[in-house]
C-alpha cells in the first residue's frame, strides 16, 4: 500500500483506477503525481506514507522506525493539542543512545514545519498542472509522458478541423479502418448477406475500396 | 480521390502555398466528404436507397457551409456564394 491508503472510502472508479496502474506498467505511479495536503492528520500513517514529500518517514529513518513503538499510529495518534499547540508525542521502545539523538533532532526539525489543521480531512493535493484539483487530462498528459506516442500529422489536421463532432468521429475511424465496413463486419464474424461493395456489386466492400478505388468514389 | 494510404490522402488534400485557416477549410471538406460517404452507403443498404454521386456532393457543400458558418464567427458569404465561389470564399476566412 505505500503511501496510499484510504481504504473505507475508496470508491469503485477508484479500484480500476489501481488496477490499470498495477497492470499496464505505467510509466509513473498515481503516488507520484500526487502529494498529502495534512488536515487533522486521522487519515494518514505517520510512518508508512509518504505525507511530508521526502518518501515514507520509516525509510527515511529507518533506525528510528525500529525502535517506535507505535508503529502504526495515524499521525493524529502521536501528539496532542495543548493550549492551541500542536505537541509532538512520539513512544518509543527504549530510550536513545547518544548516537540516536541527533536522528531524532532531525525528524523533528521536519515535524516542525508541519501544521495541523483541526477539523479539516486530510487529503491528497494533485501536484501536475498546478491547479491542485484532479483533472483527467493533466494525468493522462503526466502517465503518457514517458511513453512514446506515435501519432499521424493527419490527426492533428483532423481535430482542428471545423466539422461537427460525429463527422470526425466518422473520418477517424475510417481512417482507422474501424468502420462497420462489410469486410470488417466478416472479419468480427457479424453475418452479411455478402462481403461486395453496395454501389459498384463488383469488389469488396472494404475501407479503401469504399472510399477510394470504387467506381462510384471516383464520381464524388 | 487517389488510391494511397488514406491518411496520407487526407494529410496531402490541402494547397500547400495557402495559409492555415485556408488548409482548415480543405481537411473540414474531406471530412464533410467521408461522413456523407458513410451515410450515403448507409442509406442504401438499410433504406434501399440508390447510389448517387451527385446528390452526396450537393449534401457535403450543404454540410460543410452549415459548420463553417457557425463554428467560424467571421464567415460572412452565402450559401450560393460558396457552391459558385468556394476557393473565393475559403480565402475570405481569417
Amino acid at each position: 500500500m505505500g503511501g496510499v491508503g484510504i481504504r473505507s472510502r475508496s470508491s469503485l472508479w477508484w479500484k480500476y483506477l489501481k488496477e490499470v496502474w498495477a497492470s499496464e506498467g505505467w510509466g509513473r505511479s498515481f503516488e507520484d503525481g500526487i502529494k498529502w495536503k495534512v488536515g487533522d492528520g486521522k487519515d494518514i500513517s505517520f510512518w508508512e506514507f509518504n505525507w511530508l514529500g521526502c518518501d515514507a518517514l520509516k525509510r527515511v529513518f529507518p533506525r528510528l522506525f525500529s525502535i517506535s513503538s507505535a508503529k502504526e499510529a495515524m499521525v493524529a495518534e502521536l501528539g496532542s493539542w495543548i493550549n492551541g499547540v500542536w505537541v509532538w508525542q512520539l513512544p518509543w521502545q527504549r530510550f536513545f543512545f547518544d548516537w540516536e539523538k541527533p536522528l531524532e533532532d532531525q525528524l523533528f526539525q521536519i515535524l516542525l514545519e508541519v501544521r495541523l489543521v483541526p477539523g479539516e480531512v486530510d487529503s491528497w493535493v494533485w501536484k501536475v498542472g498546478g491547479l491542485q484539483t484532479f483533472l483527467v487530462n493533466f494525468a493522462y498528459i503526466y502517465v503518457r509522458k514517458d511513453r512514446e506516442v506515435v501519432s499521424s500529422p493527419a490527426f492533428s489536421r483532423l481535430w482542428r478541423c471545423k466539422a461537427i463532432p460525429s463527422a470526425v468521429l466518422t473520418t477517424w475511424r475510417m481512417l482507422e479502418n474501424k468502420l462497420a465496413t462489410r469486410v470488417n463486419l466478416e472479419r468480427r464474424e457479424v453475418s452479411v448477406e455478402n462481403s461486395l461493395c453496395c454501389m459498384c456489386g463488383k469488389e469488396e466492400e472494404s475501407y479503401r475500396h469504399l472510399f477510394f478505388d470504387c467506381s462510384f468514389a471516383w464520381h464524388v | 480521390m487517389f488510391h494511397i494510404d488514406p491518411k496520407s490522402n487526407f494529410d496531402q488534400f490541402r494547397l500547400s502555398r495557402s495559409s492555415d485557416s485556408v488548409n482548415v477549410m480543405w481537411s473540414t471538406i474531406w471530412v464533410g466528404v467521408v461522413s456523407e460517404f458513410w451515410n450515403h452507403r448507409n442509406f442504401i443498404i438499410f433504406k434501399r436507397d440508390v447510389a448517387d454521386a451527385s446528390e452526396v456532393f450537393a449534401l457535403v457543400q450543404v454540410n460543410v457551409w452549415s459548420w463553417i458558418s457557425v463554428k467560424i464567427r467571421s464567415t460572412s458569404f452565402s450559401y450560393s456564394n460558396w457552391c459558385l465561389e468556394p476557393l473565393v470564399c475559403m480565402r475570405m476566412i481569417s
